[in-house]
C-alpha cells in the first residue's frame, strides 16, 4: 500500500496530537562523506559539536579497543549499576541518587516525563541548548524563555514568569553557547530565591573545562538543596560523544521519582565501561583545558585582527558574530572544509559557534574565515 | 456579522445537475453564515454552481464530491475536493472546455468563469490524490483614509521591541501609509481592520520598536508563505534621527521568533532602505509590476538553517541557470540531468492555474506531464494574456524529476529562470516568468 493511501484510509491525521503538528523535527546534519561529495571539498574539519579533538582518555580508548565482540549479544546493565558506584564514590552520593542515561539528552526527557503534566510549564532561557525547550514542547508542555541578559541566564528574568504551574527551572551552567556562568553565590541565590517550590536543573555538560574559583560544584549542593538536579556528559570533556552517555545527579527521593520514568538498558555496555575508566583521569581534563586555553587566546587573537565581535567564555567553543548571515557564512565555509555552527537556531542571528579543536583545524578555519569576511563578501 | 475563523462545514453530494441547486445553495448560505457579505456570498455560490456544473458536463459522474467552505481570518473560502482518475485529469486545466467542438467559446470554460468570479482560484492535487478546487473570496474592508496627516512621529533614543494590541496594529499600519510608498508594504496594509483581523489570527506578525511614552517608532510585520517560507516587511522607521539599531533589534527579533518554526527560508521581496546589511542575500530579480506598477522587484532571503545540500533533477537546457546560481548562493546542490529516452509518455498534461485578480497575476504549477504540454503552456498564456495578468510564472519543482520535462517549452515561450528558491518544493523551486507581461 502506497504511502499516501495508508495516510488516507487510517485518517493518520486525525490520531496526531495538536502540539506535534506544530512540531519540526530537528534534522541532524549529514555524514561527512556526502558533505564532502556536496560542499566540493576533500577534507572536512568539523568545528559544530563541541567535541573534544583529543579523543577518549586513554584508559577508555584501550576499553574501546579491546572490546570483545562477543560480549554485543549479552544486554549490559539495565542502570549502569558499577559506573553510577563509581561516581557516586567521586562525588560523595549514594549509587541510587545517580541516573545514567543516553547522552545528557536523554535524562531532560527523564526529568520532564516525571514532574510535568499538562497546563505544567517549564522555564529557561532563550538563548540556550535547545533541548531543553524542544523536549518540553513535543511533550505539550510550554517553555516559558527568559531573554539571556549580557549573554547570560537571567534569574530574575525567571524567577519573575514562575508560577504555580512552573515545575522545571533549566540553567545551563556554563551557558551553551555563550560561555557565561552563574557563580556559586549566584546559584545558591536563585536556589533560595526558589526555596523548595520547583526542580532547579543545572546542566553542567562543559563544567570540566571551567577554570574559575567561583565556579559552583553542582553535586556539593545537592545535599543542601533536595531539590537541585545536576546534569552531565561524558560527550564533551571525555569525548564520549558517539557512545552517548550522560547522567543525573539528586537528592535520592527526586532520584526516585525520576527513575520512574527511566529507560532502562538504554546506555549500551561499552559506554558504561568506557566512561567508568574516563572519569577518573584528571590528566585528561588538564591537557583537554591546555589545549582550548591556548587555542582560544591564538583564535580571539586573530579574531581581533580582524576586527570580529565575539563572545568568548568558558567551555570549548566561542561565537563569532558576522557581518553577514550565519547561514551564508556556514555554507562558505562548507565549501572551505570547515564546518561550524550557524546560530540563527539558537536565535543569535549572523553569529556562528567555533569548536576549539587542534592547530591544524584552527588553521583552516582563520584561513576560510579570512576569506569569507575579507573577500567572499 | 461575526466572523467564524477555523469553522468548517461541508456536504458530500454525488456530482449529478440535479444536485446542483443544493451546493448552490450550501455555498451561498455556509459562506454567509461565515461572514461572506450578501454580494460577495451570491458570486461564490455561482462560481460554485459553475464548477459542479463543470464536473456534471465533463462526465464525472457516479463519484461524490466534498464541498467544503471555512472561514479564514480575512477570507472565505470553498474547496471542492474528489477523486479523480488520472485519465480524467486533462479536463482540470483552465482551458479545458467541455465540447471540444466549442474551441472560441469561453462559455463552455466553467473553471474560468469560476475563477473570475472569486479573488483566487487554485486547482491543485495533494498527496492524497484528491484533485481539488479552491474558490477564494476576500472579506471587505473599508480602505485607509489618507486625507488626514499624522506628523512625523519623534526621534526615539530609548526604544523596546514590543507585539502590538490592535490599535497600536491599525496606528502602525497608518503611518506605514504615510511614510512610506505603496511598492514597500503589502497591500493589505492599505486596509487597517484587515490586518488587524490578520494578526490576530496568526496570519500576520507585527513588531513595534516602542518608545518609553508606547510612541511607535518603527515596526517590521511577517507572514507565512506556503509552508516552509517567511515573507518579511520592513522594517519601518518613521523619524531617520531614531536610534540606530531599532531595525537591526526589530530584524534580530523576527529571526529569534522564527528560529524555532518550521521555516526553511525567510525573504524579503519589499526591502525598505532601512533594511540592515547582512542579514538577508540577494535571491533574484522578478520583473513583475509592484503595486505601484514601478520597478522590478529585488527578493531577498535567508536560510534559517544549515543548508548540507541536497540532490536537484534538472532539463539540460536549466543547468547552466542553475550552476551560476548555485554558485552564486553558494548553496550545496548535486544536479542530475534527465532526458527522455524513448520510454513511453503519458498523451496530455495538466497545468494548476493559481490567480490573483487584484494583483493580475497568475502562478502556473505542474501536476502532470505530457507529449502535449507545449500546447497546453501556450493554451494558458494566451487565455491568461485574455484575462489581463500582468505577470505570469511557473514554479518547478527540482525535486520532482518529471516536472523538468517542461523546460525547453517554457523557453521556446519566453518563459525566463529568474529565481532559485531554497527547499521550498519538494525540493527547491525555480521560478520562471514570462517575459514581456509587465
Amino acid at each position: 500500500m502506497k504511502h499516501c493511501d495508508l495516510m488516507k484510509n487510517t485518517h493518520i491525521e486525525r490520531l496526531v496530537p495538536d502540539h506535534i503538528k506544530r512540531f519540526e523535527a530537528y534534522i541532524p546534519s549529514k555524514p561527512d562523506d556526502m558533505l564532502m561529495k556536496m560542499a566540493g571539498c576533500s577534507r572536512l574539519f568539523r568545528l559544530n559539536n563541541n567535541e573534544n579533538p583529543l579523543g577518549p582518555p586513554p584508559a577508555a580508548r584501550r576499553i574501546i579497543e579491546a572490546y570483545p565482540s562477543l560480549r554485543a549479544s549479552v544486554y549490559p546493565s539495565g542502570d549502569a549499576y558499577h559506573l553510577r558506584c563509581k561516581l557516586g564514590d567521586l562525588f560523595g552520593l549514594h549509587p541510587d541518587q545517580i541516573l545514567v542515561g543516553n547522552g545528557a539528552n536523554e535524562v531532560i526527557g527523564f526529568v520532564i516525563k516525571a514532574f510535568c503534566q499538562e497546563g505544567d510549564n517549564i522555564i529557561t532561557a532563550d538563548k540556550t541548548f535547545a533541548v531543553y525547550e524542544w523536549v518540553a514542547s513535543f511533550s505539550g508542555f510550554e517553555a516559558r524563555l527568559v531573554p539571556l541578559k549580557d549573554f547570560t541566564f537571567d534569574d530574575e528574568g525567571m524567577l519573575s514568569l514562575m508560577d504555580e504551574r512552573t515545575k522545571i527551572f533549566f540553567v545551563c551552567n556554563p551557558n551553551n553557547p555563550t560561555g557565561t556562568y552563574w557563580s556559586e553565590e549566584r546559584l545558591r541565590r536563585f536556589l533560595d530565591r526558589v526555596a523548595g517550590r520547583q526542580i532547579v536543573v543545572v546542566d553542567e555538560a562543559y563544567c570540566e573545562f571551567v577554570e574559575q574559583a567561583d565556579f559552583p560544584d553542582g553535586m556539593r549542593l545537592i545535599a543542601e538543596y533536595p531539590n537541585l538536579v545536576i546534569f552531565r556528559t561524558f560527550s564533551k570533556m571525555y569525548a564520549l560523544a558517539g557512545l552517548r552517555i550522560g547522567y543525573l545527579a539528586g537528592n535520592r527521593e527526586v532520584v526516585d521519582i525520576i527513575r520512574r520514568t527511566c529507560v532502562v538498558y538504554s546506555v549500551n555496555g561499552l559506554a558504561q565501561e568506557a566512561a567508568y575508566v574516563a572519569i577518573e583521569d584528571k590528566e585528561h581534563v588538564l591537557a583537554t583545558r591546555t589545549l582550548v586555553r591556548n587555542a582560544k587566546a591564538l583564535l580571539t587573537h586573530e579574531l581581533d585582527n580582524l576586527g570580529l565581535t565575539y563572545v568568548s567564555g568558558e567551555g570549548n567553543f566561542l561565537m563569532v558574530r558576522l557581518p553577514m548571515s550565519d547561514s551564508l557564512a556556514y555554507r562558505k565555509l562548507m565549501t572551505h572544509g570547515v564546518m561550524v555552527r550557524s546560530m540563527a537556531g539558537f536565535r543569535f542571528p549572523n553569529w556562528i559557534r567555533i569548536t576549539i579543536a587542534l592547530p591544524e583545524a584552527m588553521n583552516a578555519l582563520m584561513e576560510a574565515l579570512f576569506e569569507v569576511v575579507k573577500h567572499d563578501r | 456579522m461575526l466572523r467564524k475563523p477555523d469553522k468548517k462545514l461541508l456536504v458530500k453530494i454525488p456530482v449529478e445537475s440535479a444536485f446542483i441547486p443544493l451546493a448552490v445553495s450550501f455555498v451561498e448560505l455556509a459562506a454567509k453564515g461565515l461572514g461572506l457579505d450578501e454580494e460577495a456570498a451570491q458570486e461564490l455560490s455561482l462560481a460554485a454552481e459553475e464548477v459542479i456544473a463543470y464536473l456534471t458536463g465533463i462526465g464525472i459522474s457516479g463519484q461524490d464530491v466534498v464541498i467544503q467552505c471555512s472561514a479564514g481570518s480575512h477570507f472565505i473560502k470553498t474547496e471542492f475536493s474528489l477523486p479523480v482518475q488520472n485519465i480524467q485529469l486533462h479536463a482540470f486545466n483552465m482551458t479545458a472546455r467541455v465540447s471540444a467542438e466549442d474551441e472560441a467559446c469561453l462559455d463552455q470554460m466553467g473553471l474560468l468563469i469560476a475563477s473570475r468570479m472569486t479573488d483566487r482560484f487554485r486547482i491543485s492535487r495533494p498527496a492524497d490524490g484528491n484533485l481539488e478546487l479552491t474558490l477564494v473570496k476576500l472579506l471587505r474592508y473599508p480602505e485607509i483614509k489618507e486625507e488626514t496627516d499624522i506628523q512625523t512621529p519623534k526621534a526615539l533614543t530609548n526604544f523596546s521591541i514590543q507585539t502590538p494590541d490592535s490599535a497600536q496594529i491599525k496606528w502602525f499600519v497608518r503611518l506605514v501609509n504615510q511614510f512610506y510608498p505603496a511598492k514597500l508594504f503589502p497591500v493589505d496594509l492599505r486596509y487597517p481592520g484587515k490586518v488587524v483581523d490578520m494578526a490576530a489570527a496568526g496570519d500576520y506578525h507585527i513588531l513595534l520598536a516602542n518608545g518609553p511614552t508606547g510612541e511607535i517608532g518603527g515596526g517590521l510585520a511577517w507572514k507565512w508563505e506556503g509552508s516552509k517560507t517567511i515573507e518579511v516587511f520592513g522594517p519601518y522607521i518613521f523619524n531617520t534621527n531614531s536610534h540606530p539599531e531599532i531595525a537591526r533589534e526589530l530584524m534580530e527579533t523576527c529571526i529569534g521568533n522564527v528560529a524555532k518554526t518550521p521555516a526553511l527560508a525567510l525573504i524579503s521581496r519589499m526591502p525598505t532602505p532601512q533594511l540592515p546589511e547582512g542579514y538577508l542575500e540577494i535571491l533574484g530579480i522578478l520583473n513583475a509590476l509592484g503595486p505601484d506598477g514601478g520597478a522590478p522587484l529585488t527578493a531577498l532571503f535567508r536560510l534559517m538553517h544549515e543548508d548540507s545540500g541536497s540532490v536537484v533533477w534538472a532539463h539540460p537546457d536549466l543547468v547552466e541557470f542553475l550552476q551560476s546560481e548555485y554558485h552564486r548562493l553558494v548553496f550545496l546542490r548535486e544536479i542530475q540531468t534527465v532526458l527522455s529516452d524513448g520510454e513511453a509518455e503519458e498523451p496530455f498534461s495538466v497545468l494548476s492555474a493559481e490567480t490573483d485578480r487584484h494583483l493580475a497575476v497568475t502562478t502556473l504549477r505542474p501536476i502532470w506531464y505530457g507529449k502535449d504540454y507545449e500546447k497546453i503552456l501556450a493554451d494558458h498564456v494566451k487565455l491568461l494574456r485574455q484575462e489581463s495578468m500582468s505577470a505570469i510564472f511557473f514554479e518547478m519543482d527540482l525535486g520532482l524529476s518529471w516536472q523538468t520535462g517542461f523546460t525547453p517549452g517554457l523557453l521556446k515561450l519566453g518563459f525566463i529562470p529568474r529565481m532559485i528558491i531554497p527547499y521550498a518544493g519538494k525540493a527547491d523551486l525555480v521560478i520562471f516568468e514570462l517575459e514581456g507581461e509587465s
